[in-house]
C-alpha cells in the first residue's frame, strides 16, 4: 500500500468517525430538539387560538370562539386561567349560562393577582343573567338566590381591581373596570330589592276588614312600588333578550 | 566563465562529504515531477487542518433558487401584513396554504443535491419568519391595541351602528326624560334637599366629583347614542353619627323626593326591609344592624323615567377595625370628598341628549323591527 493509499484510507476512516459522531449527536439531541420545537409550537399556538377566539367573538361567532378557546386547553401550562375564561365567556354570550358559569369558576380558581378582576366581572354577569332567566321563568326564589350569589362575587372582588394597573390589563379596555364593578353592584342590589318586593300570593281577606287609616299612605307607596316592579317585569318578560345586563367581554 | 563553473561546482559539493548533491533551484531540467493529486483523490491529512474532499463546485439548481426566493418573498409578505395590522389575514387559510407550498418547495430543494445549500438557507428564513411566528407577533400587536375588528358582514356592521339598546324599546327612550331633563331635575332635587337639611340640621355642603357621561353599548357590538349620566354628588361637611338623626335625615329626604315625583325611599342596609341577604348586608355595610353599620344606603327612582337617586351616610364612629377608615381615605384621596357624612348622587342609564334626538330618530328609520 502506497503512502497515498494509506492517507486516503485514513481520511475515509476519519470521515466515517465524524459521520458517526454527528449521527449520535443528532440522535442524542433529538428529544431535546423535538421538545424545543413542541414548546415553541405550543407558545405560538396560544397566540393563534387566543386571537381566533377573540376575533370570532367580535363577529358574534360564539361557537367558533368557543372552539378556538378550547384549542388553548391542550397542555394548558401558561396563563392557565385564560382558556376556561375564554370558553366561559363564549358560552355566556351563547346563553349557555350554567356551562359558562362552570368554566368561569374554573378560571377563577386558576387566576392570580389582577387576573381575577375580569374573571369576577364576567362570572358575576353570567350569574346575574341566570337570575334574570329564573325570574323570567317565574322562579323568584331562585332568581333572588342567584342575584345574591352574583352580588357576593362582585363585592368580594379585590379593591386592586379598581386601580389603573388593573384597567391596563382589562380585556375590555373601552370600559372602566371600576365603573363596571360599581354598576353591577348597584344593579344587583336593586334586582334583589325588587325580587323581595314582588307581590306574593295573598290569603283571601274578609270583605269587611278595612285597612287602618294610618296605613293608607304606606299602602299607596307600596302599591306604586309594586306597580313599578310589575311593569318592569312585564317589559322583561315580553322580551327575554332584555336582561339589563352589561356585556363587558 | 571559468569562475562561474567553479562557483556552481562549489555550491554542489561544499561541506557535504560525499552526500548526493541537492537538486538545483527549480529542479533538474526535464525531471519527472510529482503530479498533483487528481480531482477526487484524497489529500493526506495534515496536523492542525481538517481533511476534506475536494469536490468540484457545481452551481445550485433552479429548485434551490426557487426555494430561497419563495421563502424570502413569503417572509416579506408576512412582515408587510404584520406592519399593516392584518392578523386575521396572517392566520387565514390563504396564508396557511401559501406557507405549506413554501415548505414543500424547501423540502424538495433539500432532497436535491445541487439545491441543498439554498434549500437550507430558505429553511432558516422560513423557521424565523412563518405564519406562526409573524402571526404571533401580529396577535400581540393587535392585543396591545385592542383593535379586534374581525371580518364582519355588512349586516353585522349595520347592526353595530344601531343607535339604541338591544332589548329596550327605542320609543320608550324617546318618551322618557332626556339627559337635559334628568340633569335639571337632579339639580332641582339636590337644591331642595340641601335647603331642607340645612334648615333642619344646619348642614353645610360641598360638591363631590364631576358630572360623568358614560357611553352605553347597543348590544350588537357597537356603541349606542345613549349615555349613562352620573351627576356631581353633594356631601355634608358635618358627620352624622346619631342613629335618630340618621333616621330624621332620611325621612326629610324622603319628603323632598316624593315632592319631586320619585317613589318612596327604601333602605338597602336595613334587614327589615332590604331584599339583600343579611350576611351580604353585613359585608356591604359593616353590620346587619343599622345601629352599628358604618354605611347607610337609601335609594329611590322615578320609574318609568330613568333617574335613580342615592343617599348614603358614612359613619366612621362605627368602624370596628379601621378597614372602613382606610377605604374612605382612599376614596377621599380620589375624589376629595369628606371622609364621613351624608352624600347624594343621581344616576340615569340609557338617556338621550336632546341635541341627538333628531339624529337618533333618523337613524332608527334604518332599523325597522329592531329593539
Amino acid at each position: 500500500m502506497t503512502p497515498q493509499d494509506e492517507a486516503a484510507a485514513a481520511l475515509l476512516r476519519s470521515n466515517r468517525r465524524r459521520r458517526s459522531i454527528r449521527r449520535w449527536v443528532a440522535i442524542g439531541t433529538l428529544p431535546l430538539t423535538l421538545a424545543a420545537l413542541f414548546f415553541v409550537g405550543k407558545l405560538l399556538s396560544m397566540y393563534a387560538f387566543a386571537h381566533q377566539a377573540v376575533t370570532a367573538y367580535v363577529v358574534d361567532d360564539y361557537a367558533g370562539s368557543e372552539a378556538s378557546a378550547r384549542g388553548q386547553e391542550f397542555l394548558n401550562w401558561f396563563e392557565p386561567y385564560k382558556a376556561p375564561f375564554n370558553i366561559g365567556t363564549a358560552l355566556g354570550a351563547a346563553e349557555k349560562l350554567p356551562e359558562a358559569r362552570a368554566k368561569l369558576e374554573e378560571a377563577l380558581e386558576l387566576a392570580h393577582g389582577l387576573e381575577v378582576c375580569g374573571v369576577r366581572i364576567n362570572l358575576a354577569l353570567v350569574v346575574e343573567r341566570m337570575g334574570d332567566a329564573a325570574r323570567a321563568d317565574g322562579d323568584g326564589a331562585t332568581a333572588a338566590q342567584l342575584y345574591g350569589e352574583a352580588l357576593t362575587i362582585t363585592v368580594e372582588t379585590p379593591e386592586e381591581c379598581k386601580s389603573d394597573e388593573a384597567q391596563e390589563q382589562s380585556s375590555d379596555p373601552e370600559r372602566d373596570m371600576s365603573d363596571s364593578l360599581e354598576g353591577t353592584e348597584e344593579r344587583l342590589k336593586q334586582k334583589q330589592q325588587e325580587q323581595e318586593q314582588e307581590p306574593q300570593p295573598q290569603e283571601p281577606q274578609p270583605e269587611d276588614e278595612e285597612p287602618q287609616p294610618s296605613e293608607d299612605k304606606l299602602e299607596d307607596l307600596q302599591d306604586k312600588l309594586e306597580q313599578g316592579t310589575q311593569e318592569r317585569d312585564q317589559q322583561q318578560n315580553d322580551d327575554p333578550g332584555s336582561s339589563g345586563t352589561d356585556k363587558p367581554w | 566563465m571559468v569562475m562561474d563553473h567553479e562557483k556552481q561546482r562549489a555550491r554542489y559539493i561544499a561541506g557535504t562529504e560525499g552526500a548526493p548533491p541537492v537538486p538545483p533551484p527549480g529542479g533538474y531540467r526535464g525531471a519527472r515531477r510529482q503530479q498533483p493529486p487528481t480531482a477526487g483523490a484524497p489529500l493526506p491529512p495534515t496536523s492542525g487542518a481538517t481533511a476534506t474532499l475536494d469536490v468540484e463546485k457545481k452551481p445550485a439548481n433552479a429548485l434551490g433558487w426557487i426555494a430561497l426566493a419563495a421563502s424570502v418573498l413569503f417572509a416579506l409578505i408576512l412582515l408587510g401584513t404584520l406592519v399593516a395590522g392584518g392578523t386575521d389575514i396572517l392566520y387565514g387559510v390563504t396564508m396557511l396554504a401559501l406557507q405549506l407550498v413554501v415548505v414543500a418547495v424547501i423540502i424538495a430543494a433539500l432532497f436535491s443535491a445541487r439545491g441543498r445549500m439554498l434549500g437550507a438557507i430558505a429553511l432558516i428564513v422560513t423557521i424565523l419568519f412563518n405564519v406562526a411566528t409573524v402571526g404571533g407577533m401580529s396577535a400581540l400587536q393587535t392585543s396591545a391595541s385592542g383593535n379586534y375588528e374581525g371580518v364582519k358582514s355588512d349586516e353585522q356592521k349595520h347592526e353595530e351602528a344601531y343607535p339604541a339598546i338591544k332589548g329596550t324599546d327605542p320609543q320608550q327612550t324617546l318618551s322618557q326624560q332626556s339627559l337635559e331633563e334628568v340633569r335639571a331635575q337632579s339639580d332641582a332635587l339636590f337644591a331642595d334637599i340641601r335647603d331642607r337639611l340645612t334648615a333642619e340640621f344646619g348642614f353645610t355642603w360641598v360638591p363631590v366629583g364631576d358630572e360623568d357621561l358614560r357611553p352605553e353599548r347597543n348590544g350588537y357590538g357597537g356603541e349606542s347614542m345613549l349615555v349613562e349620566f352620573t351627576s356631581t354628588g353633594w356631601a355634608t361637611n358635618e358627620p352624622i353619627q346619631d342613629y335618630a338623626q340618621k333616621l330624621d335625615v332620611m325621612a326629610a329626604i324622603d319628603d323632598v323626593v316624593l315632592e319631586h315625583g320619585l317613589w318612596d325611599l327604601y333602605s338597602f342596609n336595613d334587614p327589615t326591609n332590604s331584599g339583600i341577604d343579611p350576611s351580604m348586608i353585613a359585608k356591604l355595610y359593616g353590620s346587619d344592624d343599622p345601629l352599628t353599620q358604618n354605611t347607610w344606603e337609601y335609594y329611590t327612582e322615578n320609574y318609568p323615567d330613568p333617574l335613580r337617586f342615592y343617599a348614603n351616610i358614612y359613619d366612621l364612629s362605627k368602624d370596628s377595625d379601621g378597614g372602613f377608615l382606610t377605604a374612605r381615605q382612599a376614596q377621599s384621596a380620589r375624589t376629595g370628598e369628606p371622609l364621613e357624612g351624608l352624600q347624594l348622587v343621581v344616576i340615569a342609564s340609557g338617556v338621550l341628549s336632546e341635541a341627538d334626538r333628531a339624529e337618533f330618530e333618523k337613524k332608527l328609520e334604518e332599523y325597522p323591527g329592531f329593539g
